[in-house]
């Protein structure tokens, strides 16, 4: 998140000097150099974001980059069809890792309160018999 | 039971984004129905295209055809994925049905349009 805002700061200046393609070259070079696909979708966002709405592309993609990073849902209306698709990708495999991770923590829950509850049972069949 | 009703209440709202529940069979049929609407849509317009469109080169010579060509492209490649990750994501898939890590590539934009689905392949 930090690279993200570092390269928004260098690169608002730029854009706000009328260098839009010039921007846009250094914002896709980024997204094609980057080695985490998080970062290739934020970075081909911001590439497209200045190519389709020039200087204000930025602050609209900052915007809605952070909803969704946040996971909520963004507006991405300047975004290629494949862009887009990228994106929502993301938000997919990132709510197919929650509910994985979710289902993970209930079979746990289940095995630990399985076995209390065998503890209990136990405790109980043993307390009666002991009357 | 009161207690039990205020407990869920707290623990599922106020944190975290809003979670949805709906008929299952509305929602599998909505989401059906886009996708149906999306890949016929997506047919339709690479025959316009191949019809109406002409290249300069590797390329569509009309930014609008590039631009229709592009949600050609990606709608043959992704639209599948997206629709069996809308059910799995919901539940309404198998287990063994559970679709790939990462989405399909997507064929890089070029005129002519190079062959897709839609094209029986």
């Amino acid at each position: 998140m930090s690279d993200f805002a570092d390269v928004l700061d260098t690169l608002i200046p730029l854009v706000g000097g009328a260098l839009v393609d010039k921007a846009k070259d250094e914002i896709t070079k980024l997204s094609e150099d980057a080695d985490d696909p998080t970062k290739q979708i934020v970075f081909a966002l911001m590439a497209e974001a200045v190519g389709e709405l020039g200087e204000d592309g930025l602050d609209i993609a900052e915007a809605e980059i952070k909803r969704l990073l946040n996971g909520r849902s963004a507006d991405l209306d300047w975004a290629s069809p494949r862009t887009a698709s990228d994106a929502v990708a993301l938000l997919q495999n990132a709510e197919r890792g929650r509910k994985k991770k979710a289902k993970a923590a209930i079979a746990k829950a289940g095995k630990v309160f399985g076995t209390v509850g065998a503890l209990f049972f136990k405790a109980a069949v043993s307390g009666a018999l002991s009357k | 039971m009161r207690n039990l009703v205020l407990l869920l209440l707290i623990t599922t709202t106020g944190c975290g984004t809003k979670v949805i529940l709906r008929d299952t069979n509305v929602y599998k049929a909505e989401l059906d129905q886009y996708h149906r609407w999306a890949t016929a849509q997506s047919g339709y317009l690479r025959d316009f295209i191949a019809e109406h469109c002409e290249c300069d080169g590797d390329t569509f010579a009309d930014a609008e055809c590039k631009d229709a060509a592009d949600y050609v492209l990606t709608i043959e490649a992704r639209a599948d994925w997206h629709h069996q990750m809308s059910l799995w994501n919901a539940g309404l898939l198998p287990d063994d049905k559970e679709p790939a890590k990462n989405p399909p590539s997507i064929a890089p934009l070029t005129c002519p349009l190079p062959a897709g689905l839609t094209d029986g392949e």
